[in-house]
């Protein structure tokens, strides 16, 4: 077994833009890292990933809809939250459309990859 | 529509040729069609050979200047397979240097920081010895007490200064050549690679994740699992979904390789996708809701292009996405597989959505991938046969190990 190397963490709550409020009741799923999104997809339970990803793909039409109006650069918080809901889905999809299982089947621990870019400094790090 | 009757060049994908057999190495018959030793994975002899030959002679590249936070900020490389740690400096003026992060009085590692904003001076944890961001020794704690150019052993301070390594930038992505005696320029090396991209406008794309994976693998091992798509249709789920078309297949679902060149050192292939692919529900979903997310703007070859730049870099593109590898070996068996993504600035926010997708789908692709890398380590390591055998899709693995064979060879007499 691969250690656990993050651990869920409530974030503070962050309001969605107003015509998405319907989906405040997965606010849990409103994570800003990679690392954070990973660790939901491996560890909440199936069911309750399967639930998220029916709601989402319900709304999905409308929210892309919007965003196709935010422009690309300096998001608002609410937008922001509202993005990071949707990465959160891009997650859970991996574990609904092919895996049937939040962890890479026949792969490594997906906590590999998380983006170094979000852990601080960077350099050369092999070595 | 206009029917167009003749085409002076047929699309490369056109079926016929797609199922020419042995295709490639018709084109390349100077490849043949001979095994590739397990030896060449696993002897500490044949690594040590390419530590010296191929590493300590050959332009490498370690990452770009995406890596700085802007003018006057550094980053420290450490490239484990030379055993050597540098110290590269992007100046006020934006001009990139590296150095030997190494200092000239009794040779402690000089930064001991990953990256970050230039100090005012580079100053040695050991002694304090302090210098500028060009490399010249500026400040020594009780100078008086050294012997400066005091005879023809002892250097003056100004003979004191970092010690500078080759460098170039390429299209912002930054190579060091640690052969001081070598003459060959980057240009040189990229040859017919570097003019096949002359133009390319990488200005439009900006690193959004890095990844540095440790890979239990040889660092060819690697290279070649990712150098060829053949693997697709079977290694594991993503891949299988992904082999059913979003990389072409022929009627008995076999990737065909839309196109192979070898650009001096280096190769580049092609794919094609399937156009009645169906991609996943919530993948088409959002392709409905955004149709012009998806479209390709940048001058690419083919909507996947992967080049691998002798020896250890892969330059690729899906559509306007980006990825980089940089293969590092840490000993015969052991890498670390460094991963950049790129994408060009997002007009919206549903843009950035597109992006999202592409990375985790790819990061979960290469997730599978490192599995098989350390499974393949472990099959060749068993020695149960000398030498494996390779197909013609597979032409790109014979082209790679017959350049490093040369290269070395070259070397060994130059
Ligand atoms: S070793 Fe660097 S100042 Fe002495
Ligand atoms: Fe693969």
């Amino acid at each position: 077994m691969a250690e656990k190397t993050a651990q869920i963490t409530t974030e503070p709550a962050v309001a969605l833009p107003e015509r998405f409020t319907g989906l405040v009741r997965f606010s849990d799923w409103i994570v800003s890292t990679e690392a954070g999104r990973i660790e939901r997809r491996l560890t909440v339970e199936m069911a309750a990933c399967r639930e998220f990803y029916d709601a989402m793909m319900v709304e999905l039409d409308d929210i892309i809809t919007y965003l196709r109006t935010r422009p690309g650069a300096d998001p608002s918080p609410q937008d922001q939250a509202l993005l990071n809901l949707v990465f959160s889905l891009h997650e859970v999809a991996q574990a609904v459309e092919i895996y049937d299982q939040g962890a890479v089947v026949d792969g490594a621990d997906v906590r590999l990859f998380t983006s170094v870019l979000e852990r601080g400094p960077v350099g050369g790090t092999n070595g | 529509m206009t029917e167009v009757k003749e085409r002076i060049n047929p699309p490369l994908d056109a079926p016929d040729a797609a199922e020419e057999q042995y295709r490639w190495n018709r084109r390349y018959p100077e490849l043949g069609t001979g095994p590739i030793t397990t030896d060449r994975f696993l002897s500490e002899e044949h690594f040590e050979r390419e530590r010296k030959l191929v590493f300590g002679k050959s332009w490498l590249n370690i990452g770009s200047v995406h890596d700085f936070s802007g003018n006057g900020s550094f980053f420290v490389r450490d490239i484990a397979v030379l055993d050597v740690s540098l110290l590269v400096v992007q100046d006020e003026q934006g001009t990139v240097r590296a150095f030997h992060n190494v200092c000239s009085h009794r040779g402690n590692k000089l930064v001991w920081e990953k990256s970050g904003p230039c100090p005012y001076l580079f100053a040695c944890r050991f002694h304090g010895w302090g210098y500028k961001q060009d490399g010249a020794l500026a400040s020594v704690p009780d100078e008086g007490e050294f012997h400066f150019g005091s005879d023809d052993k002892n250097p003056g301070k100004d003979g004191l200064g970092m010690v500078p390594v080759r460098t170039e930038v390429w299209k912002g992505f930054i190579f060091v050549n640690l052969d001081a005696s070598g003459t060959d320029s980057l240009a040189e090396h990229l040859g017919p690679l570097g003019e096949s991209l002359k133009d390319f406008p990488f200005d439009a794309l900006e690193l959004r994740h890095r990844y540095d994976v440790s890979d239990e693998a040889n660092w060819k091992v690697i290279l070649d699992a990712q150098n060829e798509i053949y693997h697709l249709p079977m290694l594991a789920p993503l891949h299988r979904f992904l082999g059913g078309g979003a990389f072409a297949t022929n009627e008995d679902g076999y990737t065909r390789l839309l196109d192979f060149e070898r650009l001096g050192l280096h190769t580049v292939f092609t794919s094609d996708s399937d156009i009645e692919w169906v991609d996943t529900p919530m993948r088409t979903a959002v392709a409905k809701a955004h149709p012009d997310g998806g479209l390709t703007t940048l001058p690419i070859r083919g909507p996947f292009v992967f080049h691998v730049l002798f020896p250890n870099m892969v330059l690729g593109f899906l559509g306007d996405f980006m990825f980089t590898y940089n293969v590092w070996p840490e000993s015969v068996d052991k890498s670390v597989w460094e991963i950049r993504m790129h994408f060009p600035r997002p007009d919206t926010l549903a843009d950035r959505v597109i992006h999202d997708l592409m990375k985790v789908r790819f990061r979960d692709l290469l997730c599978e991938d490192v599995t098989g890398h350390a499974a393949l380590q472990v099959g060749l390591k068993s020695r149960a046969r000398d030498v494996f055998v390779v197909g013609d899709q597979e032409v790109q693995i014979r082209s790679f190990h017959q350049n490093l064979d040369e290269y070395m060879e070259r070397g060994n007499r130059g």
